[in-house]
């Protein structure tokens, strides 16, 4: 673990950097799948989302940049399989602050949906 | 050379300079990252071979480049610094400062400019409260320009010092 992931996970609880916005959510549920390079972050977090979510250079590195800081994603130093490998960029990864955010922000949305589902005017206007 | 490869070099030029807005700190963490992401879309939106296309993704790519220039540049001037005291002190006088300038300048500025039109001779213009408004902003324009250039000293003090 890098420094800047334990100094992020000692010092702040996983509870305070909720809620996510719609992109760092989504840049989040890449990482988890595996390291990864802004080109192939970018292109996932828009097939993921089905276009509704289009992250340009300024936007993604300006969260990738905070997320840094605060530890929840860090540079990766091992170099994924050298054939596949692009030594121009840099890949990211989840840490262990990272993926407990992730964990703690899918549940708070999964309450939000659960209260939502429960509302008589939800119930009666769901999709058949 | 194709059409296609001059709109990527010539575009890319342009996003390479537009990229020197950020903040130093930003820039040469990131600018080299962002400017191989451009090429990437850029050859993506070529690829589809409509000059629409192209064009639609250009104007994306400077909408998102100045939106974040400004959050950065905004996240660089007046954000908290790990909540230190000295820095607070900082932020609490650089904003005043800031609008202040802005404020107390434009008018007697634009007055000036203008004296012609409305017969206001530098003399005359000097006699004036617009004169006092101007020494004004130029202190609140030399103090803004102090505290600015103060926050990041502050910042790596605080973090070395941390």
């Amino acid at each position: 673990m890098t420094k800047q992931a334990k100094a992020g996970s000692s010092e702040k609880p996983v509870e305070s950097f909720l809620p996510l916005t719609p992109a760092v959510f989504h840049i989040l549920l890449t990482l988890a799948d595996g390291e990864a390079h802004g080109y192939a972050v970018m292109q996932e977090v828009t097939r993921r989302s089905g276009g509704s979510v289009r992250l340009g250079p300024g936007t993604l590195y300006g969260a990738i940049s905070r997320l840094l800081e605060d530890g929840i994603v860090a540079e990766s130093e091992e170099r994924p399989d050298p054939e596949m490998d692009d030594t121009r960029r840099r890949y990211y990864r989840l840490t262990q602050l990272g993926g407990r955010v992730l964990a703690a922000e899918t549940e708070r949305l999964a309450d939000l949906v659960r209260a939502a589902r429960s509302t008589k005017v939800v119930r009666k206007l769901r999709p058949a | 050379m194709t059409v296609g490869h001059l709109s990527i070099e010539y575009s890319e030029r342009f996003y390479s300079a537009l990229l020197s807005l950020y903040p130093a700190r930003f820039r040469v963490r990131f600018a080299s990252e962002m400017l191989q992401l451009f090429r990437d879309c850029a050859h993506d939106a070529l690829e589809k071979g409509e000059i629409a296309v192209f064009a639609a993704f250009l104007v994306g790519m400077m909408r998102d480049l100045l939106l974040s220039i400004l959050r950065e540049r905004g996240k660089e001037w007046v954000g908290p610094i790990d909540g230190h005291p000295l820095a607070a002190l900082i932020d609490l006088l650089l904003i005043p400062t800031m609008v202040t300038m802005k404020l107390v300048f434009l008018g007697p500025v634009l007055t000036l400019l203008f004296r012609d039109s409305t017969r206001i001779s530098i003399d005359q213009f000097m006699m004036t409260s617009a004169f006092f408004s101007v020494a004004i902003g130029i202190l609140a324009l030399v103090a803004s320009i102090v505290f600015t250039r103060l926050r990041p000293t502050v910042r790596l003090w605080v973090k070395l010092s941390a």
